[in-house]
């Protein structure tokens, strides 16, 4: 059995997506059971090249082969399909509706029954999932290995829509966009409930979620060309750092500060950026806890 | 992985998030142009005379080494040689102000590594870091005629030194340094900066001494370098491999995702800014190891204070700096009169500033056995060479030992060279000769084998290869 450092970076995203396929150093292919038809044995993956095929439901057979991005398509897509309920995740995740878990493209795993959210690319292609995990006593969303991070809502983004909101997590940006889409704004700036999908905010708001606050990638930029911006990260509280014994600017406000720098010295700039300020003179607010965010607001009272 | 458990929470209904979102729209503000003045400082120009470049990155905020490595993961093939180096060089600045003896560092890897990249990243920092490919030499007794020519009637310094005072200077290719016809200069000027003082005098009555002039030097390059160790005016440094020789798969890796960027790459165009020089992920990786440096340097004094050296450490430290004393000595070029080896006490004292700053690198409280494994290697890299070779040999012989002639066969050298060589080794009692006994009153030809006690200092180095 390899060790974890040992196993090659190609193989690591079916590994992490439950994907039994054997690897032993000095092969050629990782052999194992198909995850969509269940062949045991007849599922492959190239160590060298990452791309798998399965000589039974012929998945990788396709021109070009199937690598590890075409996998997390394929996965997705059935994962998508045989995903039927929403419930109990949109439940748990304090969400008033399940449909705004299928809208965001979120689906259970066929391999192992773990939820998974899409990232996306700036042109809307699928380029991640991240499993919904537990991992010491957290839930946890982990990115696929060697993928890269990418952003969340892609998939819903318009162009016509004058509005970006962006927000630190999916689950924030789902919080959001649930509500934007069942109210509007009246001439001074006052909230209403509306059904009409036509006249939401949503309709001239797109929402999107960066994967973490420090991650911001100058790829992105084109979805925010012209646009009114609204950074909507976490109220993060400073902390002292063990190690050198001084305070440090929360993670959250040296997110938004990097996010804002570079929108704001892109080649084609948003229109205007502007940010959750949660404390009456700081981006912060003590009275509330730290990592309280946009979802804790909408969804407790 | 286990799959995250759902808990039933009861659902807040929509009219309260409605008023919930009106609060969060009052909180949503214009961002404070002082945050955008950040970037506008990275794409203005910085020609302000002191020779720094017009096009700067500017560095990101880091405090954490998992992060910088993690950035250097999504940039490019992250393999454990270019960690290691990056943590060492890391290190040397981090070591820059601390009293004692300084950490220098040779770069060593085969072309297109990966060194100058490295270098680029740490060069990102201009506040703690000088970067120069070439240098004339440290000193200088350049003197202007008037006062009307900007020289101030010759008494602006034109020196180098109060350029590197208090940093760390990035020479990124040191195989060009060796062409240069002032290397014996330039090594030698070194070498008395070394211990933070250096006193001049020229001919054109210019006289400058300095004192107090702390600053760590990276010097990176091919294994050419290793000649500066022959020329005696080497023993400042210490050394790190990058890589050993060309592994074909990990070259084959390396170059696929090689061909996969630069086919990437010609999508993207550069601007007039050292950012759009390279691409995002990789501009990214050297913003924020530019980032770490200031981290470091700005929290080395009291982080480094606070770290701790078990005992086994410092142990460790004085077994390792007295094995590269040996294995590090050669035959002097300038005289055969006496045979002799530079005494351990500044390697020791490298050797633990180097555990220490290490600690601090990778963000650990005490030097612990993964930050030893790192100091072992580096001394490891700077104890290379034909005098670590012939000891490795006779070491695998125990007590039998072989004669020069076998001796020369293994190691594929010239039989005259590898005698003067354990003549040598012979002289600072790394080997020792003796006749065995073929039959009863009949003594085969000379051998050589390790002395005791350097057989001892060899298994504690290297504890698995105990024969």
């Amino acid at each position: 059995m390899p060790s974890k450092s040992e196993i090659p970076d190609t193989i690591k995203p079916y590994l992490f997506h439950g994907v039994e396929v054997q690897y032993r150093a000095g092969e050629k292919e990782a052999v194992g059971t198909c995850p969509f038809c269940g062949a045991e044995g007849k599922f492959s993956v190239n160590v060298a090249t990452s791309k798998c095929r399965c000589w039974v439901c012929d998945c990788g057979k396709e021109k070009g082969g199937c690598n590890a991005q075409s996998f997390l398509q394929q996965l997705w897509t059935r994962s998508d399909e045989m995903t039927a309920t929403y419930t109990d995740l949109a439940t748990e995740r304090r969400l008033l509706y399940p449909d705004t878990l299928m809208a965001w493209g979120v689906c259970k795993s066929t391999v192992d029954g773990v939820w998974m959210v899409p990232g996306y690319a700036a042109d809307g292609t699928l380029r991640q999932l991240y499993r919904w995990v537990t991992v010491k006593g957290k839930h946890k969303l982990l990115p696929t290995p060697t993928m890269g991070h990418h952003l969340h809502g892609v998939n819903l983004y318009s162009k016509q829509k004058d509005e970006v909101f962006l927000c630190e997590g999916p689950w924030d940006a789902m919080a959001l966009w649930e509500v934007l889409c069942r109210v509007k704004m009246d001439s001074q700036g006052t909230l209403h409930e509306t059904a009409s999908q036509d006249h939401c905010w949503a309709a001239t708001a797109n929402v999107l979620a960066v994967p973490g606050c420090m991650t911001f990638f100058d790829s992105w930029l084109k979805l925010f060309r012209g646009k009114t911006v609204y950074l909507c990260y976490d109220n993060d509280h400073p902390r002292m750092n063990p190690k050198t014994e001084r305070m440090e600017p929360p993670a959250a406000l040296r997110g938004l500060q990097r996010a804002a720098s570079i929108l704001a010295h892109a080649k084609e700039p948003p229109e205007s950026i502007s940010y959750l300020r949660w404390g009456e003179a700081e981006q912060f607010d003590l009275q509330r806890p730290s990592g309280y965010d946009i979802r804790d607001l909408l969804t407790t009272p | 992985m286990p799959v995250a458990p759902l808990k039933k929470r009861p659902a807040r209904p929509l009219a309260a998030r409605i008023a919930a979102l009106q609060a969060l729209v009052r909180g949503l503000l214009p961002v404070p142009d002082a945050w955008l003045k950040t970037a506008a400082k990275a794409s203005s120009k910085n020609n302000d005379g002191d020779g720094t470049d017009d096009g700067t990155m500017e560095c990101l905020p880091c405090n954490s080494y998992r992060e910088l490595i993690m950035s250097w993961r999504k940039a490019m093939r992250w393999t454990d040689g270019l960690d290691h180096a990056l943590a060492v060089m890391l290190a040397s600045v981090a070591s820059t102000k601390a009293v004692g003896d300084q950490l220098w560092i040779k770069v060593i890897g085969p072309a297109a590594c990966g060194k100058s990249t490295l270098c680029e990243a740490i060069s990102v920092n201009h506040e703690y870091v000088l970067a120069k490919s070439t240098i004339r030499g440290f000193h200088s007794g350049y003197k202007l005629d008037s006062p009307e020519e900007g020289g101030g009637g010759g008494e602006q310094d034109h020196s180098l030194i109060p350029q590197i005072r208090g940093k760390t200077l990035v020479t990124k290719d040191g195989d060009t340094l060796l062409q240069s016809p002032n290397l014996s200069q330039i090594l030698a000027e070194a070498r008395d900066l070394y211990d933070s003082t250096s006193r001049t005098h020229y001919r054109n009555a210019m006289s400058k001494d300095y004192s107090g002039v702390r600053m760590t030097w990276l010097l990176c390059g091919t294994s050419s370098l290793r000649s500066i160790d022959s020329s005696e005016l080497g023993e400042r440094f210490l050394d790190c491999v990058i890589m050993d020789g060309i592994d074909d798969d990990l070259e084959d890796e390396i170059l696929w995702r090689v061909a996969n960027r630069a086919d990437r790459n010609l999508a993207l165009e550069s601007g007039t800014d050292a950012a759009s020089q390279h691409e995002p992920a990789l501009a990214e990786a050297m913003q924020l190891t530019g980032g770490y440096v200031t981290f470091l340097r700005e929290n080395a004094s009291k982080a480094l204070a606070g770290i701790t050296l078990p005992d086994t450490g410092k142990h460790q430290c004085t077994r390792l700096g007295k094995f590269v004393a040996f294995m590090r000595a050669r035959p002097s070029y300038h005289q055969e009169e006496v045979a002799e080896r530079e005494l351990a006490a500044r390697l020791v004292s490298q050797h633990v500033r180097l555990a220490k700053c290490l600690a601090f690198v990778l963000n650990k409280n005490e030097v612990d056995a993964e930050v030893m494994r790192r100091v072992r290697q580096v001394a490891l890299d700077t104890s290379r060479g034909q005098t670590l070779a012939i000891a490795a040999h006779l070491h695998g012989t125990g007590d039998i030992g072989l004669e020069p002639t076998s001796l020369a066969h293994l190691l594929t050298k010239e039989d005259s060279r590898v005698r003067t060589l354990l003549r040598f080794l012979k002289a600072i009692h790394v080997t020792e000769v003796y006749q065995p006994k073929v039959s009863k009153g009949v003594k085969g030809r000379p051998r050589y084998r390790l002395t005791s006690k350097l057989r001892k200092l060899f298994d504690e180095v290297f504890p698995q290869s105990t024969t």
